[in-house]
């Protein structure tokens, strides 16, 4: 099933969208289900919506694993 | 999107003529493999990893991962540790399918989705574990501490009742698909109203097709067929003795009286899917009320920790999306082999129960909208592309 990337909010746009760096690109994504989201914030990202919010050091672990995966990949 | 900047797409692409869907083509860009990062971890490792890398769905990947790791090391969990898993894959499946129900079916009638529903529902079930294994160990092989807290989790599951039967069901969550025309009709929500629609537009059987539920499947069988896949093409692109299948709601409920009446009458369609998916829900949310209280019942003290094994694991659970199976193989305790085959591939194969359900159907007014109908129904877990020519 689908892989959960953490993506990091850089900027907040109006209606509820932010803008956030996920794997090294930055994509608009809706934060509607996040309250209070704010810049610096990572975040879980599903089909262009932020689903919840992740505490920084959760988030560092998760993309040390990615980019181990990354590395590994052919 | 590549490499793994995210959870990649599926790319369909529709052809037209005489106002017909003449030709589908499906490709699957959605990563595969990723699993393969616990390969070299000890065993015990792996779930927690697993359910980390796909957290969107991560009680049922941390279950059949748990479960695998335990098969492997041939030591199971307690009974009471099962009805505990079996409760968070329980309120996985709610969350998902509450959430398609307010959140996506709104979008297909161009109405807001209903943020507040999804609000609720995450609230009360991402981190359900929680009144469950106070010391968030549930991914530990072999059970972690179970100390339910009962009064939390009834509290959790009135919550979640009354967003469903605020923003889904209209009134009380014990939908069972009989009324469903009553039901539709009344157009409390947005899911009422998109059976109402598919009535008056006469959609109810649109997308049905001669894919076949996937049957139940010998794990033995399963697992040699997994081990025998060097090229990942199994896993990719799945079918079983040369049969495409179809897995989800639809392939789980079609026995339930209300889905087989609508099976009869219409064909396994939009209708039959959605209603499907209601049906479970409301089933599920049940199940979950009618167990919360014998959650202590059961002998549920976490198993030793296995010795360092060696072995081949297999966990194939229902997932809200449906059939998920995980494969793990053990050398002295260590991950030296880990699969994962998910539902999408089945449903979302070149010439599986999307491609074959829009495949020779009236395009009508709207062509693409028809088409998102079913994807919505059949629920890839990745976005998706659409085109018509």
């Amino acid at each position: 099933m689908c892989l959960a990337l953490p993506a990091r909010i850089l900027s907040l746009q109006p209606d509820d969208m932010a803008v956030v760096e996920l794997g090294g690109v930055s994509k608009e994504i809706s934060v509607a289900l996040v309250d209070g989201a704010a810049v610096g914030d990572y975040v879980i990202v599903h089909v262009g919506y932020a689903l919840a919010r992740l505490d920084p050091e959760e988030a560092e672990k998760t993309l040390a694993l990615f980019a181990e995966m990354s590395a590994a990949a052919p | 999107m590549s490499g793994w900047s995210g959870e990649g797409s599926i790319d369909i692409d529709l052809v037209l003529a005489a106002g017909k869907i003449a030709g589908v083509r499906i490709v699957n860009r959605r990563v595969l493999g990723g699993a393969a990062v616990v390969v070299g971890r000890r065993a015990e490792e792996g779930p927690g990893l697993i359910s980390r890398l796909f957290s969107v769905c991560r009680m049922a990947q941390g279950v059949a991962s748990v479960r695998a790791v335990e098969q492997a090391g041939r030591a199971p969990a307690a009974a009471g540790q099962e009805a505990a898993r079996r409760m968070l894959l329980l309120g996985e499946m709610v969350l998902e399918h509450g959430s398609r129900a307010a959140f996506d079916w709104p979008i297909l009638l161009g109405e807001p989705p209903a943020i507040g529903a999804v609000k609720a529902l995450r609230g009360a079930l991402t981190d359900l574990h929680r009144v469950i294994y106070p010391e968030g160990d549930w991914l530990r092989p072999g059970g972690g501490r179970l100390a339910p807290d009962l009064a939390g989790l009834t509290e959790r599951l009135a919550a979640v009742a009354e967003a469903l039967g605020l923003w889904v069901f209209g009134g009380e969550p014990d939908f069972d698909g009989r009324e469903w025309k009553r039901w539709a009709g009344r157009g409390r929500t947005a899911a009422a109203r998109l059976l109402a629609r598919l009535a008056a537009e006469e959609l109810e059987g649109y997308g049905a097709s001669e894919v076949t539920p996937l049957p139940e499947l010998s794990e033995e069988a399963l697992g040699a067929r997994m081990a025998a896949d060097r090229s990942g093409s199994f896993l990719a692109s799945p079918d079983w003795g040369g049969l495409v299948h179809q897995t989800g709601p639809l392939a789980r409920q079609s026995t339930r009286p209300a889905v087989a009446a609508i099976i009869a009458e219409y064909g396994p369609g939009v209708l039959a899917h959605l209603t499907a998916r209601l049906v479970e829900l409301a089933a599920c949310l049940r199940e979950m009320r009618d167990s919360c209280g014998s959650l202590c019942d059961h002998d549920g003290a976490p198993a030793a920790a296995a010795a360092a094994a060696d072995g081949c694991g297999l966990a194939a659970i229902e997932a809200a999306r449906g059939r998920l199976v995980h494969r793990v193989e053990l050398r002295e305790g260590t991950v030296a082999q880990y699969q994962i085959l998910a539902p999408t591939e089945w449903n979302f194969r070149s010439d599986g129960a999307l491609a074959r359900g829009l495949a020779g159907q009236p395009g009508g007014d709207d062509p693409a909208w028809r088409a998102r109908l079913l994807v919505t129904a059949l629920d890839p877990c990745v976005a998706y592309s659409l085109r018509v020519a």
